[in-house]
């Protein structure tokens, strides 16, 4: 491991962190065959998600969604993986820098380490934990899935350290292991330390330090955690009872000029406090009370607002607008009072609580300011890497890019987006390891199992408290035992974890199994992994069958735990009798098209086209319209004073000059078909309308979203109602006009946040804002009212909100049932609100009237183009991502990326990083020179087949054709394998491999056959 | 009127909040409210007059200049700034009323507090009650005689008046050795016990100041500057204020 010849010197990206967004731009990395070394302080990886209870908005468990991605990133042939390491020095430049690494002794060899524990139990003083309330779990190892997967030894608190090295039976304890320098060469770096959590000690009057009933978010979300120091059950901390009435405080740390504070928007903590209070009614419904004492509730992301919804209709969430002054300890009840003045009221109301969590921002650590220092990267006032609108992930350092929170406070799937961006664009310094000469993980030769008697082993995964909690997993193995064929039966634990995959490699060998079946979770997340181990021990990977024991029963029938171990019974029959009937199969592989069809030339379009092309891949760039430039080409400036015009004339003429961008404009996309490495596309181009079929590997929309014009408050009837955008043409066309201004009114989320389109379109709040900055820049004795349901400027947008304020923009809040009122003669508006704080009505005589209307989706596009393409769409016309947290950027049909506002509302600098980001997880999936399409497809027996035409009708995709010898063929590079011509087949002719009738029958009869 | 509307019409004209503003370093922060009621949740006088710290500060930004200089709720706040201790934009919302007590016609303000001012004008005592130098050092030096006598471990407690070159200088709220005499010990013994050098002034001995709390700029400045100077003019080298 120590060994650095095994690394081509300056072609390897430095990664440092080990948290989502560290490991997300590692893999994307790797994965586009570049070497990475990863590095984390800790001793293991994963950041702050491992210690999140669940994430929103799906509500999943977190070590589920990120564990897959932990274990991958170890796998990976690229990735180095430092744990305990830091930069000592930094020297050189872009492509080629010299560093210098410092690995802390972790006193256990990770090789030999088993992590069996037994050090831990016999000298806990010894082993290091990480404090807070997740002190002395069973494994210590902070989370079970850990990677590495190995204690750390604390050598200085260790009397005897002979004994300790003789208690482990595997011999990796080195007492004499040392501090180790290394030398290390990168072509770039990728900075993804992340954020530390506000220490709320210093707000006295909230309680923090002084109640252990007041605690943090991330204390919450340990409580709440199954693997965390109460294994998951939700107790109160001074006297372990169960809570009956929760409170929540938002923005402690965050929007404050408090000492030690920060003064931006933390922007995640919105979401994550109604994460934590769904999943705690979720839990407990009725049992239990749960109240949010918020300023402003920014849910401005996708489709956040419908789950802002959700909490309050649904679970019936308290949301109190107000900020509490004190959290008060009665000592006789042991219960917390809170008194708040309502947001339109004046007369204070007390309410008693059980516990308190506060909602504690994100702030950049001293350590990573000194790296900063180190590595010469220029910081922000609030310390977070200083990047540029047009540039986001790039530090002020050519070579140097970061990512997440230290680029700005963000949420996960922001972060694994920049994250992706960053990987993009510390790749362009370095070259890409040829294919050929890259290690390739051996398997052993597939053992013939055709002549075998059925030798069935059986895993059954308690998951945690996800399986086990519900059902006696132990007993399910035990039970496993007594069916037909089955040769051994265990209980594995969390069978993704590295021992319990090597555990099943080895009973396999030792027991001669060929047959496998994991009672386990969603095989869509966790089929290839267990397929692997099958190959490692020399099994086709077909020959195994997961029950799906979690998502299908322990999730859903929680609350009905007799039932759920029947059900459990029922589904390891099922797969058991399936299995016996699975046979080996062989992928069907070929090769990769790299050229790259980009649709939408809006500034993500052109981006992304620009970024592939920089890489040397070809692209076509198809525009519907006759130019490019999309919405930014209506935008002059941005909140923070950027030119958008000059950034789009240049951008537009780099795209257009570029030898490898072919651009199509007045393109209209007609029909699709192909597999990602082959797609064919049929484009019509105006206004002849003449037909041209593009070929390619991969696609990416960025189909852009239109400004929205909904017919409210006299907009397009009266000449001084206009749009933000209107606006922003004015300021800069017709500075007179603003200078003659008296009173101006913006009111906002006009179209947005109401029933015809429900979510927030993110930009209009740092809209209306710049450009009531720039009236009053222009016109300091104007006066400006802002009125609006949420200020929504999150991130560092708080600074100009604030700004605003400063500069005496009133802001006033209105219901969404008691709308602004607007009444116009030719010369003036009215424009009359209520102000809830007086409770008075207040009319303002306006000259102009700005509406800030946000975006709406371009439905005709995404309803066309996810026909054609057949990708799915939110119900507010958005395309939808493949997973809405960690593959932000990834479309569900593989080969398709989505860039900018095709994706959800928001500004320029988001939609430059997606379109990097697709451009990186695009360049990942053409690394290869081959595809390989598995071996799941249609395969027709032509003997049997009659030419009825049914299947041909049947497929979505329009695959199957009756051929010249007058039978359906079907063929399996472009067969989707969805199984919908083998179910419609009457002649039976059709089967889909790896789900052929027999199987599917002898699932069948495993359900509803007793089994004595 | 409360019920009728709120009418913004013409140029915007410079009101009461912009001429704080003017006084105060950073201008207060008196522009930066966020309207988050945090102030108001704490505030002793909240739903006194129908009034709350952010009312009164939501009307001083909407320019309702006649209405927040004339309601006596800016006399029920106590100036103790729990608001703007916890308020996230510090908000010098004590300085605000502060500054609409002041615009205050001196005779229209309140009786109670007015008089005390007055009483505190009418020696160099400086005390609300009015006592004299004379009735002040009468006082201390017949309680100390009493409880020197009374308890023998206290013989040699001193309680002295003007001694020059004193460590610490201490005031003393002048209603003790007017109806409160014996609450005047507990303290000396402690300092006695401890060891500390300390000394009352016979000038600006009272350690409360009405003619602050009445606003009244010129009064509250006399009053301190007079205790001040006694401590300088002793060479004290600590001022001890104890209320």
């Amino acid at each position: 491991m120590q060994d650095q010849n095994t690394f081509k010197q300056n072609h390897t990206v430095l990664v440092i962190g080990g948290g989502v967004g560290g490991i997300r731009a590692a893999m994307d990395l790797a994965e586009s065959n570049r070497d990475v070394v990863l590095i984390d302080k800790a001793s293991s990886i994963g950041g702050l998600m491992t210690q999140l209870d669940r994430t929103f908005p799906t509500n999943n468990c977190d070590l589920c969604t990120l564990s897959p991605n932990l274990s991958e990133s170890s796998r990976q042939l690229h990735i180095e993986l430092l744990a305990m390491t830091q930069v000592a020095e930094v020297q050189g430049e872009a492509g080629d820098f010299k560093l210098k690494l410092i690995t802390e002794p972790r006193y256990i060899d990770l090789d030999t380490c088993t992590a069996c524990g037994d050090c831990f139990k016999n000298f806990p003083e010894c082993v290091r934990f990480t404090p807070g309330l997740d002190h002395r779990a069973p494994t210590c190892m902070r989370y079970p899935q850990a990677i590495p997967h190995a204690f750390s030894i604390d050598i200085e608190k260790c009397k005897d350290i002979d004994a300790l090295v003789k208690v482990c039976k595997a011999d990796a304890i080195i007492p004499e292991d040392t501090q180790k320098v290394r030398d290390l060469e990168a072509g770039a770096i990728v900075l993804a330390p992340g954020a530390e959590v506000f220490d709320p000690g210093k707000l006295d009057s909230l309680g923090h330090a002084a109640n252990p009933d007041v605690v943090t978010s991330l204390e919450y979300e340990r409580i709440l955690s199954a693997s965390g120091p109460t294994q998951g059950e939700l107790i109160r901390p001074s006297d372990g009872k169960q809570p009956q009435k929760i409170a929540w405080i938002q923005c402690v740390g965050s929007r404050s000029l408090h000492e030690g504070a920060a003064s931006y928007c933390s922007s995640a903590c919105c979401m994550f406090a109604l994460k934590e209070a769904i999943v705690t009614k979720e839990r407990f419904q009725d049992s239990i009370e749960t109240a949010i004492f918020f300023m402003d509730m920014r849910t401005f992301g996708k489709d956040y607002e419908l789950y802002l919804n959700r909490a309050k209709d649904d679970y019936g969430i308290r949301l109190v607008r107000s900020r509490p002054h004190s959290v008060f300890h009665d000592p006789e009840t042991g219960s917390l009072s809170i008194i708040y003045t309502p947001h339109d009221s004046n007369t204070n109301v007390t309410e008693d609580f059980d516990m308190v969590v506060l909602s504690t921002g994100f702030k950049v650590s001293r350590d990573v300011q000194d790296l900063a220092v180190k590595l010469g990267i220029e910081l922000n006032e609030h310390h977070f890497a200083k990047t540029d609108s047009f540039n986001p992930v790039a530090t002020s350092k050519p070579g140097i890019y970061a990512c997440g929170m230290f680029e700005s406070p963000k949420d996960i799937p922001e972060t694994m987006v920049q994250a992706s961006a960053a990987a993009f664009c510390a790749s362009k310094n370095i070259r890409m390891v040829s294919e050929s000469s890259e290690a390739v993980e051996e398997f052993p030769p597939e053992r013939d199992v055709s002549r075998e008697p059925l030798k069935i082993g059986v895993f059954v995964c308690d998951c945690g408290l996800n399986i086990g909690g519900v059902i006696n997993a132990q007993g399910l193995a035990d039970y496993s035992g007594t069916l037909p064929d089955v040769k051994v039966s265990e209980m594995i634990g969390h069978g993704c974890s590295r021992d319990a995959l090597a555990r099943i490699q080895t009973v396999i060998a030792k027991e001669n199994l060929n047959r496998v079946v994991i009672g386990g979770c969603s095989p869509r997340t966790h089929e290839t992994k267990f397929q692997d181990t099958l190959r490692r021990a020399g099994l086709n990977k077909y020959l195994v069958e997961i029950a799906n024991l979690r998502d299908q029963n322990t999730w859903v029938h929680f609350d009905q735990p007799d039932g759920a171990s029947i059900k459990a019974q029922e589904l390891i029959r099922m797969a058991v009798t399936s299995v016996a009937l699975s046979r080996p199969l062989t992928d069907n592989i070929f090769p990769m098209n790299k050229d790259v069809l980009v649709v939408g030339g809006g500034v993500a379009g052109m981006n992304t086209a620009l970024s592939m092309a920089d890489m040397g891949f070809k692209v076509y760039l198809a525009e519907r319209s006759s130019e490019l430039g999309g919405v930014a080409k209506k935008i002059r400036k941005t909140l923070e004073g950027d030119d958008v015009q000059a950034y789009m004339t240049d951008l537009i003429e780099r795209t257009t000059q570029h030898d490898r961008i072919e651009v199509i404009t007045n393109a209209f996309i007609v029909d699709h078909t192909g597999m990602p490495g082959m797609f064919k596309t049929g484009i019509q181009i105006a206004p002849q309308m003449f037909y041209r079929q593009i070929t390619h590997g991969v696609t990416i929309l960025a189909t852009g979203a239109l400004p929205n014009q909904p017919k409210e408050y006299l907009l397009g009837e009266h000449e001084k109602v206009m749009t933000q955008l209107d606006m922003d043409a004015v300021i800069e066309d017709q500075p007179d006009k603003i200078k003659d201004v008296t009173n101006v009114v913006m009111i906002q989320c006009v179209g947005s946040r109401c029933p015809e389109n429900p979510n927030c379109s993110r930009i209009c709040c740092q809209s209306a804002i710049k450009n009531a900055l720039r009236v009053l820049e222009l016109n300091p004795a104007a006066r400006v009212f802002i009125l609006y349901r949420d200020m929504r400027t999150y991130g560092f947008q708080e600074d100009y909100y604030k700004t605003a304020r400063e500069k005496g923009v009133i802001f006033v809040r209105y219901e969404a049932d008691a709308l602004p009122e607007v009444q116009a003669d030719d010369a003036q508006l009215e424009v009359k609100f209520n102000d809830p704080i007086l409770k008075r009505k207040v009319s303002v005589y306006a000259d102009c009237l700005c509406l800030s209307t946000g975006f709406i989706a371009d439905e005709e596009s995404t309803e066309d183009l996810g026909r054609i393409f057949h990708i799915p769409k939110t119900n507010d016309n958005y395309f939808l991502e493949d997973h809405i947290k960690l593959r932000p950027v990834d479309l569900s049909v593989p080969g398709f990326f989505v860039a900018g506002t095709a994706h959800a509302p928001k500004t320029i600098r988001e939609c430059i990083a997606q379109a990097q980001a697709a451009a990186g997880r695009a360049q990942a999936l053409l690394a290869k020179d081959t595809l390989n399409l598995g071996a799941v497809v249609a395969r027709v027996e032509k003997e049997k087949c009659a030419a009825c035409l049914i299947c041909v009708r049947a497929c979505p995709f329009n695959i199957p054709f009756i051929n010249a010898d007058g039978y359906s063929q079907i063929d399996p590079a472009q067969c989707h394998g969805c199984g919908i011509c083998a179910a419609e087949c009457p002649a039976k002719a059709i089967q889909l491999m790896q789900y052929e009738d027999d199987q599917i029958m002898a699932k069948l009869t495993g359900l509803l056959e007793r089994v004595n | 009127m409360p019920g009728e509307p709120i009418i913004i019409k013409g140029k915007k004209k410079s009101g009461f909040l912009d001429t704080v503003k003017e006084l105060l370093p950073e201008g207060g922060n008196l522009n930066l409210c966020l309207t988050c009621g945090a102030c108001s949740s704490g505030c002793p006088a909240t739903g006194l007059e129908d009034m709350d710290p952010r009312k009164f500060l939501r009307m001083a930004a909407l320019g309702m200049d006649k209405e927040i200089l004339s309601t006596p709720w800016v006399w029920m706040c106590t100036l103790c700034q729990r608001c703007i201790y916890v308020c996230p934009m510090q908000i010098d919302i004590p300085q605000l009323v502060y500054n609409a007590r002041a615009a205050w016609p001196r005779e229209e303000r309140p009786k109670g507090i007015l008089g005390s001012c007055d009483m505190a004008l009418r020696n160099d005592s400086c005390s609300a009650m009015g006592t004299s130098e004379e009735d002040f050092q009468f006082v201390v030096e017949d309680v100390l005689e009493e409880y020197q006598e009374a308890q023998p471990e206290f013989k040699d407690m001193a309680a002295p008046i003007d001694k020059q070159g004193a460590e610490f200088f201490l005031n003393q709220n002048s209603r003790e050795p007017v109806t409160e005499p014996d609450e005047l010990v507990p303290l000396w013994k402690i300092l006695h016990r401890a060891g500390v050098d300390w000394t009352y002034g016979n000038k600006g001995w009272a350690a409360e100041n009405y003619c602050m709390f009445l606003a009244d700029d010129q009064a509250w400045e006399h009053i301190t500057r007079t205790t001040a100077k006694q401590a300088d003019d002793l060479g004290c080298k600590i001022f001890l204020n104890t209320e």
